[in-house]
């Protein structure tokens, strides 16, 4: 079933389009971001600093600009992604750590009459890294936030989500209905290769939308972080990532909001050959 | 015993003086230039690259401490606000920028009416005898037909 590699072809690799009509997509992630936490003033600003980049002010033609408010935001989100990105060279080497892949033994295999498959595998917590990890730093700084009871999503803290490198590759959830099925994505990430749909029950593909619903609904349920590898060919793209689902609760103590973060695994997004889709082949 | 003051952002009429209503975060929400000035403090912080944790340890609080002070739950003090300007490299006036300048009553028509809206209704139902109300509400009705038909003068006299 290995994808021909004539045919192969990278969709949705992580890009910034800071000249896109919107602005720059990372700077709005982050104004959504804010919005949802409930600071509207941080909000506006990002967005302000998105729109200048969508002008044809790029990140990095601002980071000259020296003693405007608004350009040096968007510079310095722009040195942290920077910074976010993993060390290459000699450096990478020093720091590489082993990683255990500890699997669980349930692994959920779901197919269709098209071809389609989503095979979803439970993954221990504890196997992600504890350095140089988007996932695992975002993990501890939740498993932070929630020994100290403040794991509302109106206590997030942008500065970490950017020192993860996540931002583009997390969605917001809200899941805050009691209809189990009424989940909708507060902000979708604009680096998953995954097309975008406004609620996981819009996905075109049933089988995919049955997984999305059932994990959220369980990440909801319990109050509890989990973590999947996903591996899929959805009409005729195959995904591979690892997907991390925080949940988040309002005052009331109830989880309101889930943050899904995904570090794409080697193979995500590549177009397959229609012959060597599952159960054409 | 509450003090009397001279204009009130919130008020009520008690033996003719105006007087503020105290607000708390419970009943009322945070302040909204408590949360201006939160709202910078959150900006400063992320261009600043600084967690809360990490801004909390230079100023000797917790993470939690500082996220209540960006979201206007808790009132920076004077002191803290010139500790926060110079560990954050701003001058103390960033802090307010963007807050609308306190409005005085003589530039702002509007808001002068709502005050003497309250200051009204509240005389009004002070009045105990229905008869007094009615003869209040009437002269007050005459008297804004007048002024709509130009009689009134500058001062909101009548001419006649």
């Amino acid at each position: 079933m290995a994808a021909n590699a004539s045919s192969r072809d990278v969709v949705g690799a992580p890009h910034l389009d800071c000249t896109a009509a919107e602005g720059c997509p990372h700077l709005r992630a982050l104004a959504t971001i804010e919005e949802i936490a409930g600071f509207p003033h941080a909000a506006r600003s990002y967005a302000v600093a998105a729109a200048r980049c969508g002008s044809g002010h790029c990140c990095a033609a601002q980071r000259a600009v020296a003693g405007d408010n608004v350009a040096r935001l968007s510079a310095i989100a722009l040195e942290m992604r920077r910074e976010a990105q993993p060390a290459n060279g000699d450096g990478q080497s020093h720091d590489a750590t082993l990683l255990r892949f500890d699997r669980m033994a349930s692994i959920d295999i779901v197919t269709d009459q098209d071809g389609n498959y989503v095979e979803r595998r439970p993954l221990k917590l504890e196997t992600l890294p504890s350095r140089g990890d988007s996932l695992g730093y975002l993990y501890r700084y939740w498993c932070d936030l929630r020994a100290a009871s403040a794991w509302e999503f109106a206590n997030i803290d942008t500065v970490h989500l950017e020192r993860a490198g996540i931002i583009g590759r997390l969605h917001v959830v809200d899941v805050s209905s009691n209809d189990p099925a009424d989940f909708h994505y507060e902000l979708f990430g604009h680096a998953v290769p995954v097309p975008r749909c406004d609620v996981p029950r819009a996905a075109s593909i049933g089988i995919w939308a049955d997984s999305l619903l059932r994990d959220y609904n369980t990440a909801r349920l319990l109050a509890v972080p989990r973590l999947h590898r996903i591996r899929c060919s959805l009409a005729g793209i195959r995904y591979h990532y690892t997907r991390l689902m925080l949940p988040f609760q309002n005052a009331q103590g109830r989880v309101h909001r889930l943050a899904i973060a995904i570090r794409q695994e080697l193979g995500d997004g590549i177009k397959v050959n229609p012959s060597e889709q599952l159960g054409l082949a | 015993m509450r003090k009397p003051i001279s204009a009130a952002v919130a008020s009520e009429v008690d033996g003719g003086d105006l007087f503020f209503k105290r607000r708390t975060v419970i009943v009322d929400g945070p302040d909204p230039v408590d949360q201006h000035v939160g709202g910078q403090l959150r900006l400063r912080r992320a261009q600043a690259g600084l967690t809360q944790t990490e801004l909390g340890a230079k100023l000797g609080l917790s993470f939690q401490a500082v996220q209540k002070y960006e979201s206007g739950e808790n009132r920076i003090s004077a002191s803290r606000l010139y500790q926060l300007g110079r560990i954050l490299d701003v001058p103390l006036s960033y802090f307010f920028e963007g807050l609308e300048a306190p409005r005085v009553a003589a530039d702002d028509p509007l808001d002068l009416g709502r005050k003497e809206a309250s200051m009204v209704l509240g005389a009004y139902y002070a009045i105990k005898d229905p008869r007094l109300r009615s003869a209040c509400l009437l002269i007050m009705t005459r008297m804004a037909e007048q002024a709509m038909n130009g009689d009134a003068t500058e001062e909101g006299r009548i001419t006649e």
